[in-house]
C-alpha cells in the first residue's frame, strides 16, 4: 500500500508536469499531452509486467506510478470537450488512436 | 502548491484503485473492476470539473488531475487487453476495449450534460 501511494504521488505529478510542458513548450492542443502520457505509460507497463505484482518495487512502479501517470478520466473528458466543440472527427480520431496505439505500444513493451 | 495537490490526489486515487482491485480481484478473467473504475472516474471527472470550476485552482487540480487521474488508468487497461488476447479470448478483448472506451466517454458525457444543462436525451 505504501508503495502504491508513493508511486501514485509521483506518477500524477509527472503527468501534470507533462501537460504543463505541453502548454508552455510544445504548444500543442491539451489532449496531445494525455495521448503521449497514455502511450508511454502503457509501453512501460508492458515492459514491467513480466513479474508478479507482489513485491514492493513492482507495486510502486506498475500499480502506483504507471497507474497514476496514465489516466482514463482525463481522456474521456477531453473527448467530451471535443464533441461539445463539434469537433467530432478529432474526437473520434483521438479516442480510436489512443486505444489502438496504447495497446500496440504495450504489446511491444510486453514482447521486450 | 498545485503540483503538491496533484501528487496528494494521485496518491489517494491510486490507493483507492489498489484497494478496490484487491477486494474484487479479476483472477485473470474479464477485468471488470478496472472498467468500472474507469467508468466511475470518468463520470466523476466531468461532474467535479464543472462543480469546482469557480473554486481554488489547487483544489480543482488535486481532485481532477490528481485524484481522478490517479484513480483511473490507461496502462492497466492496455495490458489487461493484451492478457485477454494472449489467452486467445479475442471476443472478450474486443468487448473490454469497446466497453471501456465507449462506456467511459458516455458516462462522462452524461455527467457533463447533467451538471451543465440538465439531462439531455438526444
Amino acid at each position: 500500500m505504501i508503495a502504491v501511494a508513493i508511486g501514485g504521488f509521483f506518477g500524477a505529478i509527472l503527468r501534470f508536469k507533462v501537460s504543463q510542458w505541453n502548454q508552455k513548450k510544445l504548444k500543442q492542443e491539451k489532449f496531445i499531452a494525455t495521448f503521449l502520457v497514455n502511450i508511454i505509460g502503457s509501453f512501460l507497463l508492458g515492459i514491467s509486467v513480466g513479474g508478479a505484482y507482489n513485491n514492493f518495487i513492482t507495486q510502486l512502479i506498475a500499480i502506483g506510478f504507471l497507474g497514476a501517470f496514465t489516466t482514463f478520466s482525463t481522456f474521456s473528458f477531453e473527448v467530451v470537450q471535443l464533441l461539445e466543440a463539434r469537433r467530432v472527427k478529432t474526437a473520434l480520431l483521438y479516442a480510436i488512436s489512443s486505444c489502438i496505439v496504447s495497446i500496440a505500444f504495450a504489446s511491444i513493451g510486453y514482447l521486450f | 502548491m498545485n503540483s503538491f495537490a496533484v501528487g496528494i490526489g494521485g496518491m489517494l486515487g491510486s490507493m483507492t484503485r489498489f484497494m478496490l482491485s484487491d477486494i474484487f480481484p479479476s483472477n485473470g478473467g474479464f477485468p471488470y473492476i478496472t472498467m468500472l473504475i474507469n467508468w466511475s472516474g470518468s463520470l466523476l471527472f466531468a461532474f467535479i470539473f464543472v462543480k469546482l470550476s469557480t473554486k481554488k485552482e489547487w483544489l480543482k487540480l488535486g481532485a481532477t488531475t490528481g485524484f481522478l487521474g490517479g484513480f483511473t488508468t490507461f496502462s492497466t487497461f492496455s495490458v489487461e487487453t493484451i492478457h485477454l488476447v494472449e489467452q486467445q479470448l479475442l471476443g472478450q478483448a474486443l468487448l473490454y476495449c469497446l466497453a471501456s472506451i465507449i462506456g467511459s466517454i458516455t458516462c462522462c458525457y452524461f455527467a457533463y450534460c447533467f451538471v451543465t444543462k440538465g439531462v439531455k436525451t438526444d
